[in-house]
C-alpha cells in the first residue's frame, strides 16, 4: 500500500526521464546526433565511473564554497531585512541598493573579485554570496512588512517593547516568506559558485572549463549533471527544514 | 461590589437610562479590585489624513461594570472609536479617560471629578500608555499577584499566533507583561476552561474550529482579568448556532466578572441579548443617534431569545438603526 503510494509520487517524474534518456541514447546510437556534439547518457555515466575520485573533489570543494555562500546569503539578508524593516526611512535610503545584487552580472564583475579577493574559495564564496543574497533580503523584508496590524495593535495593548514584537510577532509571522528566500537562494548559491569559479579555476567550474577546452564533452556533461545534483540536494535541505519549522501550522506544509 | 456611594452619573443623554447599572442587581462580583472602570469619552473627534472625518465630537459616559453595544452601519467609524479607547490611537481632539471608580473613592478628597487612576489621552498626553494605567491599576491595596493590564481588546478575527499553542496563544498578554512561565501558563489553563477549551490546550490554531479559534482569544483578552473588555465585531464571521452560543458565554463571564464591556456589532439580536445599554451611530462621521437601555433580566439564557420583552427591545433598535 504504502509502497504503492511512493510509486505514485516518484513515477509521473521518472517516466519523462527515462523517455528522454532512452530516446537520446537511442538517436546517438543511431548516428543521428554526432557523439561530440550530444554525448550519449551512457557516456556521461562512463565519464562519472572513469574521473569518480577527480569529479567527486571538485564537487566537494563547489559544495562547500556554495554552502558557504549560502550561509553568508542567509545571515547577511536576514540582518539587512530586519534593518531596513526597522523604519521606512532606513528602507527607502537603502533598498534600492540591494536590489543592485540582483542586478549586477556576476559574470562581469568576477574578474573584479580576482583582484579584490585573490583567487580561490573566496572569489567563490563572493560569487556565490552575489548571486543569492537578493531573494533572501526581498522574501524576508516582505515576510516581517506584512505583519497582521491586529496583532501588532495585541502587541502593542500589552506593552510589548520593540525587540519583543520583532521576536516574539514579526519573525516567526515572516518564516514562510523567509524560507521562501532561501529556497530561491539554494539555487542561485550553486550557480553563482560555478560563475566564481570558472574565473578563478575551482571546483565543478574548473572541471567544466577544462574538459570543454579538451572537447570532453561527456566530462562537460558529468560535471554539470553534479552540479545540477547540488542545487538539488540544497534545495531539498531547506524543503526539510521548512517542513520542520512550518509543519505543525502552516498550510502550506499541511495541504502537501 | 462597586461601592453603593457612587455618584449617580450624569450626562446620559437619551432614553430612559437610569436602571441601566447592571452591576447593582447583579450577583457580587468577585473581588472589589477586579470589578469594572468607568470610561469617559469627552468630546472626542477622529479626522484621518486631515479630511476623512471617522469620528464626530462624540461624548459617551459608560459606568464602571456595564455592558454596552455599540451598534452602527458599516464603516461607520465604530472600530476606530473602539481603537481610540483602547489607546492604540488618539484622537484629533478631546479625550478619552478610563477611570477607576474603587481607587477614587478609596482617594477620596483628591480632586473631585474623574480622578482615579486616569490614563488621560489626548493630543498632549503623549506618554500615558498601557503602562502607566498599568502601574495604577495594580497599585490597589489589595492587587492581585499578576501583573494584570486594565483593557482587553476582542478582534474581529481571532487572530491567534499560529506556531503557538492554544495555551501558549492564550498566555501570550502575560508572558508580554513579563509574568514568570508557571504562572501564566497556570492562569492561562484555567481561563481556557472557563471558556471550555480545557481539552485542546496542546492543540495548534490550524487544528481548530472558527468557533473554537474565537474562544481562544476570549481566553486571552481575559488572562489579563481586565476591567474594561472592548470586543470589535468579535463573532461577526462564525455561524449563527456557534455565535448565539459564545454570547451567552461571554454574558455568563461578564456576570461573574463585572468587567467594564463595550461590544461593537451591526447585529441587533446580538447587541440586544448582550447589553444593557445600546447606543447606536450614525454613518460616517459618527454621531449618536440613539442611547437606550435594553431593559432585560441580568441572567440570559438561550429561552430569552423568543420572549416577547426580547423581541420589543429589538424593534425599538431597529427602528433607531433605520434612521441611522
Amino acid at each position: 500500500m504504502t509502497r504503492f503510494r511512493l510509486l505514485r509520487i516518484i513515477g509521473p517524474p521518472l517516466i519523462p526521464l527515462l523517455v528522454l534518456t532512452a530516446g537520446s541514447e537511442l538517436l546517438i546510437r543511431g548516428g543521428i546526433i554526432p557523439g561530440f556534439i550530444l554525448p550519449a547518457p551512457s557516456a556521461v555515466v562512463a565519464a562519472v565511473a572513469l574521473n569518480t575520485r577527480e569529479l567527486l573533489a571538485a564537487l566537494g570543494r563547489t559544495a562547500l564554497a556554495a554552502s558557504l555562500g549560502f550561509l553568508l546569503s542567509v545571515a547577511v539578508g536576514l540582518c539587512a531585512a530586519i534593518a531596513l524593516s526597522t523604519s521606512r526611512l532606513v528602507e527607502r535610503a537603502l533598498y534600492p541598493y540591494t536590489v543592485f545584487f540582483q542586478t549586477v552580472p556576476i559574470i562581469a564583475i568576477a574578474p573584479l573579485l580576482v583582484i579584490w579577493l585573490n583567487y580561490g574559495l573566496k572569489v567563490v564564496v563572493a560569487s556565490s554570496f552575489i548571486v543569492s543574497v537578493f531573494p533572501v533580503i526581498a522574501n524576508a523584508l516582505a515576510g516581517i512588512r506584512s505583519t497582521d496590524p491586529a496583532l501588532l495593535d495585541l502587541f502593542r495593548l500589552y506593552g510589548a517593547s520593540r525587540s519583543s514584537t520583532l521576536l516574539k510577532l514579526r519573525i516567526p509571522a515572516a518564516l514562510p516568506s523567509i524560507l521562501t528566500g532561501l529556497r530561491i537562494a539554494g539555487g542561485l548559491a550553486v550557480i553563482g559558485a560555478i560563475v566564481g569559479e570558472f574565473i578563478t579555476g575551482y571546483g565543478l567550474g574548473d572541471v567544466i572549463e577544462s574538459a570543454k577546452t579538451q572537447q570532453r564533452v561527456d566530462l562537460v556533461f558529468a560535471a554539470v549533471l553534479l552540479a545540477s545534483l547540488l542545487g538539488l540536494a540544497l534545495f531539498g535541505l531547506i524543503n526539510l527544514l521548512s517542513y520542520l519549522a512550518l509543519r505543525r501550522w502552516h498550510a502550506c506544509e499541511q495541504n502537501g | 461590589m462597586l461601592p453603593p456611594s457612587r455618584p449617580p452619573h450624569p450626562a446620559q443623554a437619551g432614553t430612559p437610562l437610569r436602571g441601566t447599572d447592571a452591576a447593582a442587581e447583579g450577583p457580587p462580583a468577585a473581588s472589589s479590585d477586579r470589578s469594572g472602570v468607568t470610561v469617559v469619552i469627552d468630546g472626542v473627534r477622529r479626522v484621518f489624513d486631515g479630511q476623512t472625518v471617522a469620528v464626530e465630537t462624540l461624548s459617551l459616559r459608560i459606568p464602571a461594570g456595564q455592558f454596552l453595544a455599540i451598534l452602527g452601519p458599516s464603516g461607520c467609524g465604530k472600530s476606530t472609536l473602539l481603537r481610540l479607547i483602547a489607546r492604540l490611537d488618539r484622537p484629533t481632539s478631546g479625550a478619552v479617560r478610563v477611570e477607576d471608580a474603587a481607587t477614587a473613592v478609596a482617594e477620596s478628597g483628591a480632586a473631585a471629578a474623574g480622578v482615579g487612576i486616569a490614563a488621560a489621552i489626548g493630543p498632549g498626553a503623549a506618554a500615558a500608555g498601557p503602562e502607566r494605567a498599568r502601574g495604577g491599576a495594580g497599585g490597589g491595596p489589595s492587587s492581585s499577584p499578576a501583573p494584570s493590564n486594565p483593557i482587553a481588546f476582542v478582534f474581529q478575527d481571532a487572530h491567534l499566533l499560529p506556531w503557538r499553542t492554544v495555551l501558549h496563544n492564550a498566555a501570550l498578554p502575560l508572558e508580554l507583561l513579563g509574568v514568570s512561565r508557571a504562572q501564566r501558563l497556570a492562569v492561562a489553563r484555567e481561563e481556557l476552561v472557563q471558556v471550555g477549551l480545557g481539552d485542546a490546550l496542546e492543540r495548534y490554531p490550524a487544528q481548530l474550529s472558527g468557533g473554537m479559534r474565537m474562544r481562544v482569544s476570549l481566553a486571552r483578552a481575559l488572562v489579563t482579568r481586565p476591567r474594561l473588555l472592548l470586543l470589535d465585531e468579535p463573532f461577526a464571521a462564525l455561524d449563527e448556532i456557534t455565535r448565539q452560543r459564545l454570547d451567552e458565554q461571554l454574558r455568563g463571564l461578564y456576570l461573574a466578572r463585572r468587567m467594564t464591556v463595550i461590544f461593537v456589532t451591526h447585529s441587533i439580536p446580538e447587541a440586544t441579548f448582550l447589553a444593557d445599554r445600546a447606543v447606536v451611530l450614525s454613518r460616517r462621521p459618527a454621531r449618536i443617534v440613539l442611547d437606550a437601555a435594553i431593559e432585560l433580566p441580568p441572567q440570559r439564557t438561550a429561552q430569552l431569545r423568543t420572549d416577547a420583552g426580547f423581541a420589543r427591545q429589538m424593534r425599538a433598535l431597529f427602528a433607531a438603526l433605520q434612521d441611522a
